[in-house]
C-alpha cells in the first residue's frame, strides 16, 4: 500500500503551500483522483486519518474527487468512457489499440481551503 | 472567514523532479538505467546473476537492489563482481527516486554502462513511481498465472519488455506462452514479450541483445 507514501507527498505540497497563508488554518483539501492513477480512493482517506491528527493539519478535511476514464481511439479519434478500464474497445470501430488517455492518469490536488479565524 | 484556492498541483511531482534529475544525469553519463519489477519470487535475482556473469567482459555494471527482507540478494548479486548497494525500504512498497539517488551516492558511476534497479518484488506499487529509469522491464515467472497482464494492467502498459521468466519449467505448469502474450499487447502494442530461463540459460542472448542495443543508443 503506498498510500502512506502518497500522503507524505500531498503533505510536502500542502506545507509549501501553505506558507502563503501565514497563521491561516488549513481546512479542507480536494484531491482528483483519476481512475487509472492506481490510487485506491478508501486507503488514501484511510491514510490521511490515520497520519492527520495531532499534526500541524489536524481536523483538516480531504475530499477525493474520482476522475473516470476518457480516452480518444487510436484508429477512429473517437474519444469515449470505457466501462471497464482494462479492455476498452471503441464504440465506433471497435478498436482495441492505441487509445491515448485524455482524462483519468491524474493524481492532482485541486484546491484547498484555508480559514483566517484562528 | 474561510476561502478556497486553487493550486492544481502534481502529488506525485516531487518524486518526478527527482526522477528528471537522475535522468539527465545517466544521459550525461551515458549509462543505461533499467527499472526490473516483477511480483516476489519470479527471478530478478537469478536473472541478474546470469546476466552480471555473462556480459562481465562487456560492460560495467551495477545494481540497487530494493528487494528486501535480508541482504542475501545484494550478496548473490555482489558475489558475480558487480557492484551491489541495498536499499533499506523499511517495509515500504516500491522504490522512489530519492531512494535511488541516495544509494546511487555509494556507486562509482564513472565508466558504468549499465544500472540495474532491483524494484520490490510487487505489481502494483513499483509501476507508480519512476527512479529516472530509461526503460522498465517486467518479470514474469511460467509459475505463476498467465492471466497477470490482465489482473496488474498498468504495470505492462509501461514496460518496454516482459521477460517470461522460468521456460524450463512450462511442460510440469499449466501456463499459455501465448495467452500472456496476447494479453500483454493487448496493453502495449509496443511490448517486447522474451521467454527465457534464467536458471538454465535458455534464450538470453535475445535479452542480451536488447540491452546491448539499448545501451548503444545511449551513446
Ligand atoms: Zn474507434
Amino acid at each position: 500500500m503506498h498510500e502512506m507514501s502518497i500522503v507524505e507527498s500531498i503533505l510536502g505540497i500542502l506545507r509549501e503551500e501553505m506558507v502563503k497563508y501565514d497563521g491561516q488554518k488549513l481546512t479542507k483539501v480536494t484531491l482528483k483522483n483519476g481512475q487509472l492513477a492506481g490510487v485506491v480512493t478508501e486507503s488514501l482517506q484511510f491514510a490521511w486519518e490515520a497520519l492527520i491528527p495531532g499534526g500541524e493539519f489536524d481536523g483538516a478535511e480531504l475530499e477525493i474527487i474520482e476522475v473516470p476514464v476518457k480516452v480518444a481511439c487510436g484508429e477512429c479519434g473517437e474519444v469515449f468512457s470505457p466501462d471497464h478500464t482494462r479492455c476498452m474497445p471503441c464504440p465506433k470501430c471497435e478498436a482495441l489499440l492505441g487509445h491515448t488517455v485524455l482524462e483519468g492518469k491524474e493524481l492532482l490536488i485541486d484546491s484547498i481551503e484555508v480559514d483566517d479565524q484562528q | 472567514m474561510s476561502k478556497e484556492v486553487t493550486i492544481v498541483r502534481n502529488v506525485l511531482e516531487a518524486n518526478d523532479r527527482l526522477a528528471d534529475e537522475l535522468q539527465n544525469n545517466f544521459r550525461v553519463k551515458k549509462i543505461l538505467c533499467l527499472n526490473l519489477m516483477s511480483s516476489p519470487g519470479a527471478g530478478k535475482t537469478t536473472l541478474l546473476e546470469r546476466t552480471l556473469t555473462d556480459l562481465k567482459d562487456e560492460f560495467k555494471m551495477a545494481v540497487i537492489e530494493g528487494d528486501l527482507q535480508t541482504d542475501n540478494d545484494a550478496q548473490r548479486v555482489a558475489a558475480t563482481g558487480a557492484q551491489a548497494v541495498q536499499i533499506n525500504t523499511e517495509g515500504g512498497c516500491h522504490l522512489d527516486s530519492g531512494m535511488v539517488m541516495d544509494a546511487l551516492k555509494a556507486i562509482d558511476t564513472d565508466g558504468l554502462d549499465i544500472l540495474f534497479v532491483e524494484n520490490v518484488g510487487n505489481l502494483v506499487c513499483p509501476a507508480e513511481f519512476n527512479v529516472g529509469e530509461d526503460y522498465k522491464v517486467t518479470l514474469l515467472s511460467v509459475t505463476e498465472g498467465d492471466d497477470k497482464p490482465e489482473k496488474y494492467p498498468f504495470m505492462f502498459h509501461i514496460s518496454a519488455v516482459m521477460l517470461l521468466n522460468k521456460t524450463d519449467l512450462l511442460p510440469y505448469v499449466d501456463f499459455d506462452l501465448n495467452k500472456a502474450e496476447a494479453h500483454a499487447k493487448k496493453l502495449n502494442k509496443d511490448i517486447q514479450v522474451m521467454p527465457i530461463s534464467a536458471r538454465t540459460g535458455e534464450n538470453m542472448e535475445q535479452w542480451y541483445a536488447w540491452l546491448r542495443k539499448k545501451r548503444a543508443e545511449k551513446l
